[in-house]
């Protein structure tokens, strides 16, 4: 079948594994960031809290700006690169992932922390009283108990990332097998008029999404039931 | 008591909770039921938050037996005091079966003081223990939280209102399984209550707390069950004719344990404004002279009109029943109303002969300012103490400090109803008869208030 060409399999593939990779990074990162903005008092939880969710806001090109210059051979991301041989982070499957992991924190640290703040101290309080120690309340507690967050955070997490097209153009260009993730590839389709494979690409997010949104609908129906 | 002591529970915590000062001493046996009781919001649940070390006061302290959990240099997180609590709602981990929420504290060692089989038993847990949290009714899940308490072997149980989320009938499903605890299991339990009917049934040790303070504390054991379900209605007839007057009368009721206080045989009751208290002391005495008991004294009462305003005051001599004074107002309001000297002085001579007479009893119905200034019927109260014979009086909230220092802190002080005053009293008389019977003298008079009165 000549649509299904290989470059686009290079081009899904890509985004699956960019996508994969980033909610794997992301929930590592969020879970302790939404415990503490759900737990702490100070008045600057809430910059912090307004600080992560900067990239809801916004406009990609902005953030892709800054992290290009933040990855580029001049910034921290370069000496990183530097550490393995590289130039520059920019324009590179590593520099594709920071960036979407920054562009997708909020959708995932936010289902989270509402998840931790919604079961509220009593759990907490429940466990300590039956001798469990802190870590161990975590997770036998707290994580089971968040886990419609964590789903949420990381279908949120993994959609975004699919879906992102302005940051990957600034901070990855388009170039196969490295940052020539999905959107990108429908927008080259379009510009150079190759309507099957465009349609082809447009159809299977459309697929996509409608599943990212079943999923999500019917996990939050399952929590409301278990909640009942 | 900032000192650990073997076989209490001593505790102390002072300072700002929310909107107000929690001001806490307290000093309870490590053994038996001990309950907090008090209005909703006078602090009971916080001492227990304190306790279990879910709250921190940086003023407190907190030892069981002479393990010290919190004083001035170390606070031992919750965790690690070998504590169980039950919440006001169950609690339970909704992720967990309820087998698996028994077993989340128990240690993993195979030694445990309470089996799990125990326990499922105890509780009559064994159909539900695989199902969820959610497919329980409200009364299984708080027997599963009990249990799930009880199996991470506490050193003490912590027990939060555990019913009061609860409708009637699943209390009283609950209700045999807690005694069933009491009775089965050597453990110390703090149990926090606004219901003085569910305290009845188990608590031996009760702890009266009001506006973020320790208001009494004393031993709730009576050999002889006051039937307090009876008395509550003659208190609400009571109550439902004060009502015209426009104070709403709202009693605490409480069993009171006066054998604690028999050897020095003074019993007085703290009472509130509204309780009316002196007034109900006033009928009760009346009725037992009428019916021939052996007593004496003065009971004072308010006169008003028809329309509930006070117009005067009576006072009445229980031995001979006659009205010794009624004076009239000098004003509108009820202050100007009080024995007059004349009247004063008859009442001086009704009391002396009664004990004269060595009555079983005497009743003075109020212990109230003009006694705690010195005068009144101050000396006359002091006498029949001193002459061993039981007293009963009541004293308002504004004049504890004074009765204490009349008593030297002696006598319970404690809020009441009628109910709790007759079975003191049918356990008093039947102990007076019972000495009589056996022609011994009645016991020695109470010596420590005869040095500190008559001295």
């Amino acid at each position: 079948m000549e649509i299904w060409s290989a470059e686009i399999r290079q081009s899904v593939l890509l985004t699956v594994e960019l996508a994969a990779i980033s909610t794997a990074i992301l929930l590592v990162l969020a879970t302790p960031l939404a415990w503490w903005l759900a737990r702490a008092k100070g008045w600057w939880t809430e910059i912090i809290a307004s600080v992560v969710a900067l990239p809801l806001v916004l406009p990609p090109t902005v953030l892709g700006f800054y992290l290009l210059v933040l990855l580029g051979p001049d910034g921290p991301g370069g000496w990183i690169a530097s550490l393995w041989g590289g130039r520059t982070l920019a324009f590179t499957f590593e520099g594709l992932v920071i960036g979407s992991v920054v562009y997708s924190m909020p959708f995932v640290v936010q289902p989270i922390r509402n998840a931790f703040a919604a079961m509220g101290e009593r759990p907490l309080e429940v466990a300590a009283t039956l001798r469990a120690s802190p870590l161990r309340t975590f997770w036998t507690v707290a994580v089971p108990l968040a886990r419609s967050g964590f789903l949420t955070g990381a279908v949120l997490g993994f959609a975004h990332t699919v879906g992102e097209f302005g940051l990957v153009l600034m901070i990855g260009g388009n170039i196969p097998g490295h940052t020539k993730v999905l959107s990108v590839a429908l927008f080259d389709y379009v510009e150079t008029s190759r309507w099957r494979e465009a349609s082809m690409l447009a159809g299977l997010m459309v697929i996509f999404a409608f599943a990212v949104i079943l999923t999500m609908t019917l996990v939050d129906k399952r929590a409301a039931r278990a909640a009942a | 008591m900032r000192t650990a002591e073997p076989a209490r529970i001593n505790a102390a915590f002072r300072g700002r909770l929310g909107n107000f000062w929690l001001d806490v001493e307290l000093s309870i046996p490590a053994s038996g039921v001990t309950a907090i009781f008090g209005p909703s919001g006078c602090g009971k649940t916080s001492v227990a938050r304190c306790i279990a070390g879910l709250q921190r006061m940086a003023d407190g302290f907190c030892a069981v037996g002479e393990d010290i959990w919190q004083d001035s240099s170390s606070f031992r997180p919750a965790h690690r005091r070998p504590i169980g609590y039950v919440f006001q709602e169950a609690s339970l981990f909704p992720h967990l079966s309820v087998r698996r929420n028994l077993l989340f504290g128990a240690p993993k060692a195979a030694r445990a003081q309470i089996a799990f089989s125990e326990v499922v038993e105890l509780l009559g847990l064994a159909a539900l223990l695989d199902r969820s949290p959610s497919r329980l009714s409200g009364g299984e899940r708080q027997r599963v939280a009990i249990g799930r308490a009880l199996l991470s072997q506490p050193k003490l149980l912590l027990m939060d209102e555990p019913l009061s989320a609860l409708d009637r009938a699943t209390k009283d499903e609950i209700l045999p399984f807690l005694e069933r605890l009491h009775e089965t299991l050597s453990l110390p339990v703090l149990y926090i209550s606004h219901d003085m009917a569910e305290i009845e049934r188990f608590a031996d040790h009760l702890v009266l707390m009001e506006q973020g303070r320790v208001v009494s504390s004393g031993p709730l054991h009576d050999p002889h069950p006051i039937p307090l379900a009876g008395s509550r209605d003659r208190l609400g007839d009571c109550s439902r004719r004060r009502k015209s007057v426009g104070s709403p009368t709202r009693m605490t009721s409480m069993p009171i344990d006066f054998h604690d206080i028999d050897p020095n045989r003074v019993a007085a009751i703290l009472y509130r404004p509204q309780d009316d208290v002196d007034g109900l002391l006033a009928d009760f005495a009346q009725d037992l002279a009428r019916s021939g008991e052996r007593i004496g004294g003065v009971v004072q009462r308010n006169v008003e009109d028809g329309a509930g305003c006070q117009i005067g005051m009576q006072a009445v001599d229980l031995m001979t029943g006659a009205e010794i004074s009624i004076c009239q107002p000098l004003g509108s309001g009820a202050m100007a109303c009080k024995l007059d000297a004349a009247g004063l002085a008859e009442a001086a001579v009704a009391v002396t002969r009664a004990i004269a007479a060595d009555v079983d009893l005497v009743v003075i119905n109020k212990f109230s300012k003009q006694e705690a200034a010195g005068g009144g019927l101050r000396d006359e109260l002091a006498g029949a103490i001193a002459a061993g014979i039981p007293v009963l009086t009541a004293v308002p909230e504004k004049c504890l400090d004074a009765w204490n220092d009349f008593t030297g802190g002696i006598g319970t002080s404690l809020l009441c109803e009628r109910g709790a005053i007759e079975g003191w009293w049918q356990d008093l008389s039947s102990r007076i008869k019972r000495a009589r019977a056996a022609r011994q003298p009645a016991d020695a008079p109470a010596s420590l208030l005869a040095d500190h009165h008559v001295g």
